[in-house]
């Protein structure tokens, strides 16, 4: 075989410039709705995970492959293009390996501009982070999944005539499969709606399933419901490498058998046509079957009411015709056959990938990161292999679903990846919300020494550029305020971690992103660092605001610092805060309170809270607020013409225990010996635990 | 030299071809009738590889073509339903010709548009129904095949035209030995032009042959005789019609002219005048020798 005979370049030229324009738009989309998407995500977090950076991948996945092989196999669709093409001197082996291999060549292609431009927008968006390994990952997964839905979609084009039989054909080749196997474990659609997966423990035995690790289309639907992760899947890929060989060679083999006279009307004969008809049915029958329908005659007259406009829809829509009226009494037997497929014989494949393990088999479990509300998982890693304890804690996997991180659970509950490791050897990695078996377990290892492991991560604050050395500084100053710290403590401050974090170690190892985000309560060293670090880069950020919150566990004692570098930003803002103070109510401690759910964290500021829930920051002018409530609020530097100036950058520090107070400075020295003095003499009446005297010297 | 063997061609429950068999010589022109759904567009799709037989094989030069690019290269087809890619100009479309044809000469089809006007900067979608037909005939000669498939040939273009197309595909034949066929249902469009023809009917060549041979075996007289006379006086003369009208007579004779002339001479008869006939003339009483309505077949 020569080589033009595996791709014809000037075919493909002249193929792809009948539909330039479309081809053209469509190529379009992807880079630059990446290109958007990131610049949202990349102002709303900082770190972008997969999904982010492969969200419009994920959504044109089932547009730009189908548009693209459409156009490219256009001309099978019309009797008087059959005629054109097929009558020029191109082999059919030819045009099908021309079209196949150059739209592959395209997709890549567009995944290739794709990725440089999200490589570009991580090397000069300042306030987002996107690994290097996760752009790859997303280019790898993508270019698969696009160049599988494309195949697959060839494949539907080399035995269907028109576009809605193609359309139909591919969805099937797509999903019929994968429904069928969801329906197998799921059920009944109560459960999908509720995104939960229903799990028996029984007595001293856990049954879970084994992940589907689906094709991509099919993981992205199932993600959507049951709200499964979607994100990088080795196996996912495997299985699309290999299908797509299949789907190509048979594609291959169809086209050349292809009876293009068949071109405009559904499928070659009447029997491949009904075939289709009945696959198409899945999911009607599916419902019928998981609503309980059957049970009653009215189920059974609105389903015959459902198949008998259906029998027709499905003609008129890929035939543009209505016949086949003969068929009918096989219709309905092959539907009843269907029925009892998907009520007797379907929900029992389920057993293929329920896993059930025995806790005496377990001979540790590892409680690998913990999730508590903060966005990220923080790291853990306390091993629980006292025998009672195991037990408890998997009985505490009331809900035991190795699927959905975010599924809601009680306020007390957190969401914790657990390693369940069996006595040979064979380690399990679930998702599960624990609480009481966690406090029972912290209790028995808190005083544990913590093993702080991060040192390839990435630490991030966001919107702010970090060199290579504020890198290593914060990673060591974490390191030394992380490393003797006890389990007990370090459950402690994550568990009382607030969602408005400021620094946040990243990586991104095995495929998946790591983060971890810290509140600095405890973190003493590190506390310091940071706030070095924000005053330095005053001028650079990009959003210009940053909070150093430090909280004690009961009693809310709040340290802000914040950065205005912004003033124009900071004059838009200003309108929105001024109509929420309104809204705001006196309370007895003649205090301004909002009426959010962080009450106390942000009563004075609430602007803040506010604006986190609306996923902006604010920047107010404090000062001019302040001065308005001077009779509410104790100025600690009441000299503040003197040392404030508010055109150049400044911070701010409030508390409030008992009273509340300001302090405006553009010195961050000032800022130490205040907060060292706040500590000494005590103006809270419940003090600290952090000195952070000793260190502000 | 296309050889079509025994094939047969169905869609659904209906049969189009049925165990068609057919030779066109090389460097002929074959004209190939039949009435509507006769089956002729069918056959010149399976040629070409468009349509799949249901049985049967196609040779040509002695090879099967089947899906071979380098046979393929010999064929050009123009089908009755003409298409063209949309937004594509003449230019664009000669140029397509090109990268997918060997032998195009786009100088040529440049020169044949010229000459008959056709833009080529335009869209050819905007073409009317006889410039389109006449754009895709130029692009097909200069394709240089051995072997190309008109069908319709002819169809909504004007006489003048008509004649320049013919002259080109004459032309065409000088330059290189071609084999032409063309399909059409209209009888005169073809006697001018084809050597051979064929006419299709119920899946089959109900018959065939060459033009000239039946033009010079039939032929049709108006007689007067000095007398009474009647179809019996012609008894000895293969006549394939005989219609009186008043003391003139018309016949249809075939056989060899030049005796039946002596033999006419000799009855005395006051007119005796050999006037022309019309391929379709031949055809009808050709078809009612063997025992077809020729209106039902065309």
């Amino acid at each position: 075989m020569s080589l033009t005979q595996l791709f014809n370049f000037k075919f493909f030229v002249q193929n792809l410039k009948k539909s330039k324009a479309l081809i053209i738009l469509t190529s379009l989309l992807l880079p630059v709705f990446t290109f958007l998407g990131l610049s949202l995500f990349g102002q709303v977090s900082g770190i972008v995970d997969f999904w982010q950076v492969g969200l419009f991948n994920m959504l044109f996945m089932y547009i730009i492959p189908v548009v693209l092989s459409i156009s490219l196999f256009n001309f099978v669709f019309k009797k008087k293009s059959c005629d054109f093409i097929m009558g020029m001197p191109l082999s059919r082996k030819t045009i099908f390996l021309t079209n196949t291999i150059g739209g592959i060549l395209l997709i890549v292609l567009i995944q290739i501009i794709t990725a440089l431009l999200t490589a570009l927008f991580s090397i000069f968006a300042s306030g987002a982070i996107i690994f290097s390994s996760v752009i790859f990952d997303t280019f790898l997964f993508f270019t698969v999944s696009y160049i599988f839905v494309f195949v697959a979609c060839n494949l539907a084009i080399s035995f269907s005539g028109n576009i809605f039989a193609t359309l139909v054909s591919l969805l099937l080749i797509l999903f019929l499969v994968p429904f069928s196997l969801l329906y197998s474990r799921i059920g009944n659609f109560d459960i999908v709606s509720s995104s939960e997966v229903k799990v028996d423990i029984d007595n001293n035995e856990i049954d879970f399933y084994e992940p589907f690790n689906f094709t991509a289309p099919s993981m992205a639907f199932e993600s959507l419901f049951l709200g499964t992760y979607f994100g990088y899947n080795g196996m996912s890929i495997v299985k699309m490498v290999g299908l797509c060989i299949v789907y190509f060679g048979l594609g291959l083999v169809l086209f050349n058998r292809k009876r293009f006279e068949m071109a405009e009307e559904s499928y070659e004969s009447t029997k491949i046509h009904l075939i289709i008809k009945l696959l198409t049915l899945a999911p009607f029958v599916a419902f019928f079957c998981s609503t309980g329908a059957y049970r009653s005659s009215i189920g059974w007259l609105f389903f015959i009411a459902v198949l008998a406009t259906y029998y027709y829809v499905f003609d008129l829509i890929t035939n543009k015709k209505i016949s086949l009226k003969i068929t009918i009494p096989l219709f309905l037997v092959s539907t009843l056959t269907m029925i009892a497929l998907y009520h007797f014989i379907i929900p029992k494949l389920d057993i293929l990938s329920k896993k059930s393990i025995k806790i005496e088999d377990v001979k540790c479990v590892e409680v690998d990161s913990i999730r508590t509300y903060g966005n990220y998982y923080n790291d853990l890693g306390l091993i629980i292999d006292d025998e009672e304890l195991v037990g408890d804690l998997l009985r505490d996997c009331s809900e035991f679903h190795n699927y959905s991180p975010y599924i809601e659970s009680s306020y007390t509950d957190f969401n914790c990846n657990l390693n369940i490791e069996l006595e040979n050897g064979t380690h399990y990695l679930v998702n599960k919300w624990i609480g009481r078996s966690l406090e029972k377990a912290i209790k028995k290892y808190g005083d544990n020494v913590y093993q702080y492991d991060e040192i390839e991560s990435l630490p991030q604050l966001i919107g702010v550029d970090l060199n290579r050395e504020d890198r290593n500084n914060i990673r060591n100053s974490l390191r030394e305020d992380l490393n003797n710290m006890s389990y007990k403590n370090y459950y402690e401050m994550i568990k009382s971690g607030t969602e408005g974090y400021t620094l946040i170690l990243a990586n991104y190892k095995n495929h998946k992103l790591i983060a971890s985000d810290y509140s600095y309560i405890g973190l003493i060293n590190t506390s310091k660092l940071v706030a070095d670090l924000l005053n330095k880069q005053a001028y650079t950020s990009v959003y210009g605001i940053y909070s150093l919150d430090i909280y004690k566990k009961d009693d809310l004692q709040s340290y802000m610092i914040k950065v205005n570098p912004d003033i124009k930003f900071a004059d838009l803002e200003e309108l929105k805060y001024e109509n929420k103070i309104k809204e705001a109510k006196t309370t007895n401690d003649d205090i301004i309170s909002g009426d959010n759910d962080f009450k106390g964290e942000f009563d004075l500021f609430k602007d803040i809270s506010y604006d986190y829930a609306e996923t902006s920051f604010g920047v107010i002018d404090r000062a001019t607020e302040a001065i308005s409530k001077e009779d509410l609020i104790e100025f600690v530097n009441k000299d503040k013409k003197a040392i404030f100036n508010r055109e150049e950058p400044y911070l701010v520090l409030s508390g409030y225990g008992n009273k509340t107070f300001l302090y405006y400075t553009n010195n961050i020295e000032e800022f130490y010996k205040l907060m060292a003095k706040t500590y000494n003499e005590k103006i809270y009446p419940n003090e600290s635990s952090f000195k952070l005297n000793e260190n502000i010297q | 030299m296309i050889k079509i063997t025994d094939l047969s061609k169905s869609f659904g429950d209906k049969k189009v071809l049925e165990n068609l068999n057919c030779n066109i010589k090389t460097g002929s022109i074959y004209g190939l009738i039949g009435a509507n759904g006769a089956g002729k567009s069918t056959l010149l799709r399976i040629i070409m590889g468009i349509f799949k037989e249901d049985s049967g094989t196609i040779e040509l030069d002695e090879e099967i073509i089947k899906d071979k690019e380098e046979l393929m290269q010999k064929l050009v087809f123009v089908p009755d339903d003409l298409f063209f890619f949309k937004n594509y100009t003449l230019k664009d479309t000669i140029n397509f010709y090109a990268n997918v044809y060997n032998e195009f000469e786009s100088d040529r089809a440049i020169k044949f548009a010229e000459t008959l006007k056709l833009p080529l900067e335009k869209k050819i979608n905007n073409f009317s129904k006889g410039m389109k037909r006449q754009a895709a005939l130029i692009c097909a000669i200069c394709t240089n095949a051995d072997y190309m498939f008109f069908d319709e040939t002819f169809d909504g273009i004007d006489p003048v035209v008509r004649n320049y197309l013919k002259k080109i595909i004459a032309e065409q034949m000088d330059k290189k030995e071609t084999t032409i066929i063309m399909t059409s249902h209209n009888l005169r469009e073809l006697e001018d032009i084809c050597d051979n023809i064929g006419l299709l009917y119920k899946g089959g060549i109900l018959f065939e042959s060459e033009i000239d041979s039946l033009k010079t075996n039939m032929f049709k007289i108006q007689i007067s005789l000095p007398r009474e006379f009647s179809d019996k006086d012609f008894e000895n003369f293969n006549v394939l019609s005989f219609k009186k009208s008043g003391s003139v007579a018309t016949l249809i004779l075939k056989g060899d002219k030049e005796k039946y002339e002596k033999e006419l001479s000799e009855m005395n008869p006051i007119i005796l005048d050999f006037l022309p006939l019309t391929l379709e003339e031949i055809f009808i009483y050709q078809m009612e020798v063997l025992g077809y309505e020729f209106n039902t077949v065309i």
